[in-house]
């Protein structure tokens, strides 16, 4: 009977934290937009993580539905033809209702404008629009109404206070919001190379980890290693210079020690071992780059 | 603490809740993404494989059945292995295997291996392991494109089992070289081994290079570094029965030279793959005979040597999927979709030149009066193999092949149990692949 207590507790506690889980969250409020829709909170993505996604999804049609269908909070493809188009919502089936999975959608903030800021989904975006243009729709988790805010720069000063704009350039450079493009795509933000880098180095030197908050996490990232390895000392031109920066940055990365501090936020020091740095490179992980349908691979295919 | 099924409950739920606590934590334990755990840049994954197959066959492989050369059929399991792999922080690569040997219907451990790749320029490898000798010998035998690999794999020794070594690998963007030296794993009567390290030596280069094409040139080399040892030629014409009938070319006795190298080339155009391989070996030794006779020792020595040379084109098609071309083990291996055929058709050509002192009299392993009709003369192997794979998924797959060979210098006139001796082997084989 003491042993059957003890498990009666365990399970309680597991269920109550599960609850807990449930429910500390605001209620989500997701709306369905198009990608012209939306307005940035940075002024840079990942060029070739963009360029990537496209040529794999050219390669393999249903990774485009199963990606769309998994962003967009319903969880993967069920069915699509050679006729489906991701304008047409109609013309291929996901296996859950759109935004049923709302921790997967990616995330806006309406400003004193009433537009929508992207705070979460840069790439997702940019890819929409290169790939079936604005009108494609988007579902969207609506995080925080500041449509009443008095002014802009209120609107943006929250956005900063709550870490959930990122006003620097290419080079890390600060940029001022007024200088943001009124659009979220490939051709209207900055190419941020290593914001790409740090796309193609998961798993390789870092893996995010489940629990973190830290938001712009790539880009924060991003921004300690051009310390150690600037941008502009990396070839980055062909499938073979970029695999070689890749290796150069895996290294300056799993060197540094696990308490170095990446960025300090709110007072609190993240550490490299809170942004999942390795302590070596999974050389598993960096030859799946290069193999024949390893992402670098695919990426510097396409167009040949 | 008493261990019931209460405490494992109460196990269970302390471990779930540092499954929370701990989100590097991540396990999978289905059969599409297998039966693994991974935490602290850490996994270990259990792995199995089964393929069993009904062979068919008839002629010579079917020389040792009761009726000699009837067309016959055998279910067997060609392969069953089961073990764990993964990586100790990033840098410590492992593997353990048991094999099943349908002969002794015994397990063994095939593969007991640990690395270090830890540093930039090379990783390191110490134990039992295969070493990828060859393209279609580099490919897993789980993503051969026939049922069997082609028959120069039977007359080189660069893919033998080995019972321990050392390797040293490392790849770029477009190559890949491996070096290793290892000793041969024997079975415990074998008599006259080669306790020597063996030396091998592989380098692949890619010049073509895209989603869609492929162009791999590749050289492997080995040198059995042999120690007067016994060396046996002979193949089973990718024909796997439960007598095991083998044909025997020729031995060498007290072995001074083994070495044997392959030359790679393949290409891949998205479902199309052209491979060719071709193989050069060359087997000396002598067999040296001591009498005493009336108080006088007299030493006989006949020198013994063999010369082999041959090799494959194939051609496959892969409907609607292409297979994964690994860069740095420079080798092809599962598609890159699945539920679909992949025809496929093989032309191999093999030349055995022993000497008459090294050549074989009984060339069947399990009955007598196959013999050659010239001892002194070479043997020529014609093989043609055409068959299908179907790609369920990744657990499961079928292949049915059939295979044709012809082998010259057969002395036909010969009878085993008044049957006429055959210079031919027909075999058609249907595999199920079941692996995780």
């Amino acid at each position: 009977m003491k042993y059957l207590n003890y498990v009666l507790l365990s399970l309680l506690s597991v269920t109550a934290q599960s609850w807990a889980t449930e429910n500390v969250a605001n209620t989500p409020s997701v709306i369905q937009l198009k990608a012209a829709d939306l307005r940035p909170t940075q002024p840079s993505i990942g060029d070739q993580q963009v360029n990537y996604k496209i040529a794999s999804y050219v390669l393999s049609p249903k990774k485009l539905y199963a990606d769309y269908c998994e962003d967009n909070g319903a969880e993967g493809v069920e069915s699509f033809t050679e006729k489906s188009s991701l304008l047409d919502l109609n013309s291929f089936k996901c296996l859950a209702p759109y935004g049923s999975k709302v921790k997967d959608l990616k995330t806006a903030v309406i400003g004193p404008d009433k537009q929508y800021y992207l705070t979460d989904g840069h790439h997702l975006v940019s890819m929409l629009n290169k790939v079936s243009g604005g009108d494609t729709p988007v579902f969207i988790r609506i995080t925080d109404d500041k449509s009443a805010m008095g002014s802009m720069k209120e609107f943006w000063d929250f956005l900063a206070e709550n870490n959930l704009t990122w006003l620097k350039d290419a080079h890390f450079k600060p940029v001022d919001y007024q200088s943001l493009p009124q659009t979220v795509s490939a051709e209207s933000l900055q190419n941020d190379q290593y914001r790409s880098i740090m796309y193609f180095l998961r798993d390789v030197s870092y893996k995010k980890p489940k629990s973190t908050n830290i938001p712009f996490f790539e880009f924060y990232i991003a921004e300690w290693l051009n310390k150690k390895v600037p941008v502009d000392s990396l070839k980055l031109d062909t499938r073979e210079d970029y695999y070689d920066s890749l290796q150069k940055v895996a290294n300056a990365m799993i060197s540094a020690p696990a308490d170095e501090v990446v960025v300090e936020l709110d007072g609190k020091k993240y550490t490299a071992s809170d942004f999942g740095v390795f302590t070596a490179i999974n050389k598993k992980e960096l030859n799946k780059l290069i193999d024949q349908r390893g992402k670098l691979t695919v990426v510097f295919s396409a167009g040949q | 603490m008493k261990i019931n099924k209460y405490n494992l409950v109460l196990i269970f739920c302390f471990s779930s809740q540092v499954a929370n606590a701990n989100d590097d934590f991540t396990y999978s334990s289905n059969l599409t993404d297998g039966f693994g755990v991974s935490a602290y840049q850490s996994s270990i994954a259990l792995k199995g494989r089964l393929q069993y197959d009904v062979v068919n066959f008839k002629d010579y492989s079917a020389a040792s059945q009761d009726t000699p050369f009837k067309d016959s059929t055998n279910g067997i399991v060609r392969r069953g292995n089961i073990g764990v792999e993964g990586n100790l922080v990033n840098i410590l690569p492992y593997e353990v295997r048991l094999a099943y040997d349908r002969k002794d219907r015994s397990w063994d451990v095939d593969r007991a291996w640990a690395g270090f790749t830890g540093w930039q320029f090379a990783d390191f490898y110490f134990g039992r392991d295969k070493f990828g000798f060859g393209l279609e010998g580099a490919t897993s035998s789980s993503w051969a494109l026939a049922a069997e690999r082609p028959i120069m794999y039977d007359l080189t020794s660069g893919r033998d089992d080995i019972d321990y070594g050392y390797a040293v690998k490392t790849s770029g963007s477009n190559y890949s070289i491996g070096l290793q030296a290892a000793k041969l794993k024997y079975d415990s009567g074998d008599k006259n081994i080669n306790d020597n390290f063996g030396y091998y030596g592989r380098l692949t280069y890619v010049p073509v290079l895209s989603a869609n094409q492929i162009l791999h040139l590749g050289f492997s080399y080995h040198d059995a570094n042999p120690d007067k040892n016994d060396t046996k030629i002979a193949t089973r014409l990718e024909t796997r029965t439960r007598n095991d009938d083998k044909l025997r070319f020729a031995d060498v006795s007290n072995t001074t030279k083994d070495d044997e190298a392959i030359i790679e080339l393949g290409y891949q155009y998205e479902s199309l793959r052209l491979q060719s391989e071709y193989f050069y070996r060359t087997v000396k030794g002598a067999d040296i005979e001591t009498k005493t006779k009336k108080g006088v020792t007299t030493t006989t020595i006949d020198e013994q040597n063999v010369r082999l040379d041959g090799g494959y084109l194939q051609v496959s098609y892969l409907f609607d999927s292409s297979r994964r071309y690994s860069v740095a083990e420079g080798k092809w291996g599962k598609p890159n979709k699945f539920n679909t055929f992949e025809p496929f058709y093989r032309f191999e050509y093999s030349s055995i030149k022993p000497n008459k002192a090294a050549s074989k009299k009984q060339l069947n392993n399990n009955v007598d009066g196959v013999n050659a009709v010239d001892r002194d003369d070479r043997f020529v192997v014609k093989s043609s193999v055409l068959g299908v794979n179907y790609f369920y998924n990744e657990n499961l797959s079928f292949n049915v092949s059939y295979i044709h060979s012809h082998i010259s210098n057969i002395d036909t006139s010969k009878s085993i149990d008044d049957k006429s001796v055959k210079n031919s082997n027909d075999t058609l084989v249907a595999r199920a692949q079941f692996i995780f």
